[in-house]
């Protein structure tokens, strides 16, 4: 099989890119996507469905400077983690005066297979609390399997070691005020964690280790008010370990798929290239839709197939389209469409019935309601 | 089965939104204060643009250059301030002292209110961590922040946290303003911008309101932007700072802001045109009964905030745990109180509440305003429903057209009930053969008793000492 990374289209595994995927893994055309190493985020670029891609880069600069203060990192790719020490002195209990840190990025570069190796050594000895052993691990690479593709997975993060365990760190730029951050921001932040953390998992039990070494309170360090000053919290994430450990159980491996050919022959047939025009592309994109099927709802809006698929709702009159509730209430009603007929009397099927008798009455009440008029 | 579902599935077969309200639930003042935003990335305390103004015809825009340089930022908010200030503390002039029905508390008093107009709940949220940001900065040392800085700080923190009330009308949000008087088809999360509201609403001729929606929120309305809006505010920023070589006096800075006011106006001033337009639709209707009366708390809530910033006292930025219990309590009993407001003041809303099973619609059969229960004159009134109720003997109901009054369930018979009147005097009864609606739901306030024991639960006991809010403003960047 072609790697992905070598394939047009597609994009090499990361860790946002699976923590992502975590969102969508009920859908099987994500699934199928995420299984043959499409990024979704672009295979519809170029086309009325493309949304702009990427982050603003003054997000992706403020994130760049958050980190760079934390690491105390001179610009030249030399990191002296003071206001990071610092951190888990004050806060953990981290009490160790000549810490050592290992910086991955600075000794290997993007050597990944060395890296993932490298990290491997250091786990262990970590693990095994070795003479000598890395406090600070940054810029670890983990290889893991998921979906039938081993990959390795650079993490953003950084492991140490506290007494009895290992823990993982998240460095996020979003402010905390009061006491509060943004939901949306913190609750992606530490499903990234606990992806990572259970990647640190798979590492130690196939090195043969205890992966319950590996704490599952994740430690958080973002800015504090207005500026940069970092701060720390820890935040315990079991049950979004559990959750995304199930999930990548369930994709399946990398297997011819289903229908007209393999699932990587039919993403290549939405990617750009080869004289493909942008209508070709969508009819090859819906037909995936059409044959595997997908799950379109209200937590697809961070997919990149999200316009297409919303799209496809509407032109099959999908009750998804407009919300769960909405979906809830139909349930037995194939579309909109149906339920607007049964609303107006039509005779249902045993399956409508319950819906169509509560679509009728609320009919009717609206219709009194309109003719009762204001007081 | 809910009405908005309804109304879901006839606006996508017929390709507009659905009226789901008669009338207007909010009072809506002819010339509110608008103000629009446009940040940088997620910045989360600084506006790269503000647009604001009472006249839809003229939008004043002031840019910062380089918003996260905190003195080219806060001329800008200080532009905004110039105007805000007095529109927003005018009304307290006029401030009162009275005491309250039965020689009840004294409290504050005003006989006019301001009213901010905002395109979505993001824009709100940001002026408050604006405002919570620039509140509370030292007015000394070596970089002083103004006066006028810090009191449009207060009010901002202020309108966001009053803005949590529900009914509350000192802040519009355009999006929910629609979006609680329209349906569409659009899903929980489409339903808060505020470009794909409004394109559904009224879309191109033979456009559906699905297509009309998609299109117009490709663009956003701000306050946060996409990638491709920073992308060219990006070159823009980079001349300026490169133009006024880290100078952030205003002689050097001012002819420099062009190119970005040229970038941000047209945004600006489609967040702003939305925002008027949709605030003009709902004004078209009648207002809703118990809006006016819903004016009241905004009154006293804008008074006490008023005189405790004209007093220089300062607001916890942060509950204690017995406060945000009762904070809970009193947005939740809010909550309720519009719920049962708006139910009796429009039966499209009451249809909701027929549905769940908390009123009842019917045919008055027979009236009886002699009727006594013991020696108590209880006028008597039995409604024919046609259909079984799950009210039962002895329950409270309001009727819709005179909600204040209490009813008591006296009888229920297989399709009929019968009620009797608690305040005898109340006048007019229902007329026989008229459709009548009673409802369990009422539109009084219900008081908090507060705990009642002496020695409150730990959840219920505030901290001894009050927290003293402090500025967030990092010491470095002063």
């Amino acid at each position: 099989m072609t790697p992905p990374a070598q394939r047009q289209g597609a994009a090499a595994p990361t860790v946002a890119r699976l923590a992502g995927f975590a969102n969508h893994g009920h859908c099987p055309t994500a699934s199928l996507a995420f299984v043959e190493g499409y990024d979704l985020d672009r295979v519809l670029q170029g086309t009325v469905y493309g949304d702009p891609f990427g982050q603003s880069q003054f997000m992706f600069e403020r994130g760049r400077m958050f980190e760079r203060l934390v690491k105390q990192d001179a610009g030249d790719g030399h990191c002296r983690y003071g206001p990071l020490l610092e951190l888990l002195r004050d806060r953990l209990g981290f009490d160790t005066p000549e810490a050592r840190i290992v910086n991955l990025r600075q000794e290997l570069g993007s050597d990944m297979e060395a890296r993932a190796r490298r990290t491997r050594l250091l786990l262990h000895e970590m693990a095994e609390g070795r003479e000598g052993f890395a406090n600070i691990i940054d810029g670890a690479v983990l290889q893991a399997t998921v979906a039938g593709h081993p990959a390795n997975y650079e993490t953003d993060g950084l492991a140490f070691r506290l007494g009895g365990s290992l823990r993982v760190i998240e460095v996020k730029s979003f402010a905390v005020v009061d006491g509060k951050a943004d939901p949306t921001a913190l609750a992606a932040a530490l499903d990234q964690g606990a992806l990572y953390i259970h990647l640190v998992q798979l590492a130690l039990e196939a090195e043969g280790l205890d992966p319950g070494l590996v704490s599952e309170d994740l430690v958080l360090i973002t800015p504090r008010n207005v500026g940069l000053s970092p701060t720390l919290h820890e935040h315990g994430v079991t049950a979004r370990i559990e959750r995304i450990r199930r999930l990548l159980e369930a994709v399946p491996n990398a297997t011819p798929g289903p229908s007209n050919g393999s699932g990587t022959a039919r993403f290549a047939a939405v990617t750009r290239g080869h004289g493909r025009n942008a209508e070709q592309r969508i009819d090859a994109a819906l037909s995936i839709c059409d044959d595997i099927g997908n799950a379109y709802g209200p937590a697809c809006q961070g997919c990149g197939l999200y316009r297409l698929c919303r799209d496809r709702a509407f032109r099959l009159g999908s009750p998804e389209l407009a919300g769960e509730r909405v979906a809830r209430e139909l349930v037995g009603v194939a579309s909109l469409d149906r339920a607007a007929e049964l609303a107006r009397g039509d005779l249902p099927t045993p399956m409508e019935a319950p819906a169509a008798a509560a679509l009728r009455r609320t009919a009717d009440l609206h219709e009194e309601a309109l003719t009762r008029g204001l007081p | 089965m809910s009405l908005s579902t309804l109304l879901s599935v006839r606006a996508h077969e017929r390709g507009r939104a659905q009226r789901s309200a008669l009338c207007c639930h909010r009072l809506l003042r002819p010339d509110p204060f608008l103000v629009c935003l446009f940040g940088l990335g997620a910045e989360p305390f600084s506006a790269a643009a503000i647009g604001w103004g009472r006249d839809e015809r003229r939008l004043e825009v002031a840019v910062a250059g380089d918003p996260r340089e905190r003195r080219l930022l806060f001329p800008a908010l200080e532009e905004l301030a110039e105007d805000f200030l007095p529109y927003f503390e005018g009304p307290f002039e006029s401030v009162e002292e009275v005491t309250g029905p039965q020689g009840g508390n004294r409290h504050l008093e005003v006989n006019e209110l301001p009213q901010i107009l905002v395109p979505n709940r993001e824009t709100l949220l940001l002026l408050g961590l604006i405002g919570r940001r620039v509140r509370y900065l030292p007015t000394d040392g070596p970089t002083p922040a103004s006066e006028e800085l810090i009191r449009l700080g207060a009010h901002l923190d202020f309108l966001r946290r009053h803005a949590a009330l529900p009914g509350q009308q000192l802040v519009v949000i355009a999006s929910d303003l629609v979006a609680d008087h329209w349906q569409t088809s659009l899903n929980e999360w489409e339903a808060l911008s505020l470009p794909a509201l409004d394109a559904f609403v009224e879309p191109p001729a033979g456009v559906h309101g699905h297509d009309a929606s998609a299109e117009a929120d490709r663009e956003p309305l701000g306050p946060r932007p996409d990638a491709e809006q920073d992308k060219a505010a990006a070159p823009l920023i980079k001349a300026l700072n490169e133009g006024r070589a880290k100078s952030v006096e205003r002689d050097v800075v001012e002819p420099l802001l062009a190119p970005l006011e040229r970038h941000y106006r047209p945004k600006l001033e489609r967040a702003a045109e939305i925002s008027w337009r949709s605030l003009r639709r709902e004004a078209g209707y009648p207002s809703a009964r118990h809006a006016a009366r819903r004016e009241q708390e905004d009154r006293e809530a804008y008074a006490w905030h008023m005189n405790m910033v004209s007093e220089g006292l300062r607001r916890r930025s942060r509950l204690t745990q017995a406060q945000a219990i009762r904070r809970v309590g009193d947005l939740e009993r809010a909550g309720q109180r519009v719920v049962a407001q708006e139910a009796v003041d429009d039966p499209l809303r009451m249809v909701e509440v027929l549905l769940s099973e908390q009123a009842v619609l019917g045919t008055v059969t027979s009236v009886d305003p002699t009727h006594k229960v013991g020696r108590k004159s209880r006028p008597l009134v039995e409604v024919s429903l046609g259909r079984p109720t799950m009210l039962e003997q002895g329950e409270t109901v309001h009727w819709d057209r005179l909600p204040d009054k209490d009813w008591e369930v006296a009888a229920v018979h297989p399709d009929a009930i019968e009620l009797v009147l608690l305040n005898p005097r109340a006048k007019p009864l229902p007329e026989v053969d008229s459709i009548a609606c009673f409802t369990t739901l009422s539109v009084e306030d219900e008081h908090f008793l507060g705990t009642p024991s002496r020695t409150p639960p730990w959840t219920h006991v505030g901290s001894s000492e009050p927290e003293q809010p402090s500025s967030i403003e990092e010491a470095e960047a002063a």
